[in-house]
């Protein structure tokens, strides 16, 4: 007897490749899915098409300079990564911040928290298909640039810390603070209205409950951090351990699933801890100068600094030698998080893939850190 | 998460290391080959050096007290004799 009617089982594994260029991904990385019945069994990420390195392009430049270089490592968070810069001279150099210099660097510091959470929500939404609330959420970022253009003069690279203090361009006049006041109002107003209409959704609420979900566990043996890591139950937020923080009353914010819905309502309820924060700063500002120009250069040892910005830890690390820097290490969050971002994708069915990457927040720009240089006289674009 | 390392190409990936119990500050890494090689980042253990190297990647692992920038010097002095060759 044949066995024709006997069930054969064939497993067919599929890769369904992303990238490098991809029209669902905003920044340049191949994302390898591994389908077995459209369910992502492995996920592999690949970056690296983009990097040229500013650690070495940093090497044996005069401190300030290199300073203001590391802003350039990132769009998003450009104040995080010159500020923890200039944290690696003072405290090699063992500079005093003016107490003034503190806080509006902590102003712009949970500024830069709003816009990024608020593009990480737009971004979300659109992931999801929520085209709408993109916009929305686009036009409420909106304000927040307009105050870090206010005060920086630029709505990407602010350049507002410099060794000792914040650039004078910084300093907030009762004008800038009547202004960053509306605007927290305004903010505060719209995300709460956002968030209220976005919970009550039940279609997006399907969409995204139990989506990419991250144990505990995993958050710690994958070296997880920042929201991404709070999402999951853990209360670790750098910004405890900052002295300059230690002012300021806030609650660290933490969910409890690790899924997408965790991650998008850690940025929603964050925002209103940012504003908190802005608002103690704008109220108790000390008088003062806002820059200390009273130290001397000299060689330091190995400095390191770590500060907690949007997407998590960051860390910064140097030696300064004859007013030059060497052995310089820059490590964004977005770098531990990766692996973070490939394991969410497994289990997840392939359309939920692309959103199960995103709820992580990635900034791959920041990690590969890359600089587009133009030479002027020619016209020649250089990629460093 | 992998990273792709160009044919003839070197990199630090100093700022890929996550350093809990990592004796080094920064690896150099050098493709000699023609070929793109990927690599696992980012770096938690020291097996990782092994691991690597079996790629056919020339891995440069630099401590604190270490010149970097020497180091790199050297390794790419290497790297362009060999381009021309």
């Amino acid at each position: 007897m044949d066995n024709n009617n006997k069930i054969t089982t064939q497993v067919i594994e599929t890769e369904v490749p992303m990238g490098t260029v991809h029209s669902a991904a905003l920044e340049p990385y191949r994302l390898r899915l591994f389908v077995e019945d459209e369910i992502v069994r492995d996920a592999e990420l690949t970056i690296g098409v983009n990097h040229r390195g500013i650690e070495r392009i940093m090497e044996g430049l005069p401190v300030e300079k290199a300073n203001s270089l590391t802003e350039k490592v990132c769009g998003i968070c450009s104040n995080s990564h010159i500020w923890n810069s200039c944290l690696v001279a003072e405290k090699g150099l063992e500079i005093d911040v003016p107490p003034r210099a503190e806080y509006i660097r902590i102003i712009m510091e949970e500024l830069e928290r709003l816009h990024s959470h608020l593009l990480y929500l737009a971004h979300g939404s659109e992931v999801l298909g929520h085209e709408t609330f993109s916009m929305r959420l686009f036009y409420i970022r909106e304000t927040v640039m307009e105050l870090l253009r206010m005060i920086g003069g630029n709505r990407v690279q602010y350049g507002a810390s410099i060794i000792g203090g914040v650039r004078p361009r910084c300093e907030l006049n009762e004008m800038r603070i009547q202004k960053i006041k509306e605007g927290m109002d305004y903010i505060e107003e719209k995300v709460l209205e956002f968030a209220d209409r976005f919970i009550r959704d039940p279609m997006v609420m399907s969409r995204i409950s139990g989506i990419g979900a991250i144990t505990k566990a995993d958050a710690r043996r994958l070296a997880t951090t920042g929201p991404t890591l709070r999402a999951t139950g853990i209360e670790v937020d750098l910004r405890r351990d900052m002295e300059q923080y230690e002012p300021f009353e806030f609650d660290v914010i933490t969910q409890d699933t690790g899924d997408v819905k965790a991650n998008l309502l850690m940025r929603v309820l964050e925002i209103p801890e940012s504003i908190k924060i802005i608002r103690q700063a704008i109220k108790d500002l000390p008088e003062g100068k806002i820059t200390n120009r009273s130290w001397e250069m000299q060689d330091t040892g190995i400095i390191r600094s770590y500060i907690e910005v949007p997407r998590g830890k960051l860390y910064h690390s140097y030696k300064i030698e004859d007013g030059r820097l060497r052995n310089s290490i820059i490590r964004t969050p977005s770098i531990t998080n990766i692996n973070t971002m490939e394991f969410a994708c497994i289990g997840t069915h392939i359309t939920d893939a692309q959103l199960a990457v995103v709820q992580c927040d990635p900034c791959f720009t920041c990690t590969d850190r890359a600089i587009q240089i133009v030479d002027h006289p020619f016209r020649k674009n250089r990629i460093i | 998460m992998k990273f792709v390392v160009r044919p003839l190409h070197i990199i630090s990936v100093g700022g890929y290391i996550v350093e809990v119990d990592f004796p080094y500050r920064n690896i150099i890494v050098v493709n000699p080959t023609q070929e793109p090689i990927k690599i696992d980042l980012p770096v938690f253990t020291t097996d990782w050096i092994d691991k690597q190297r079996k790629l056919g990647l020339e891995i440069i692992p630099t401590k604190d007290e270490d010149s970097f920038l020497s180091t790199f010097r050297k390794a790419k002095a290497k790297l362009e004799k060999l381009k021309a060759e």
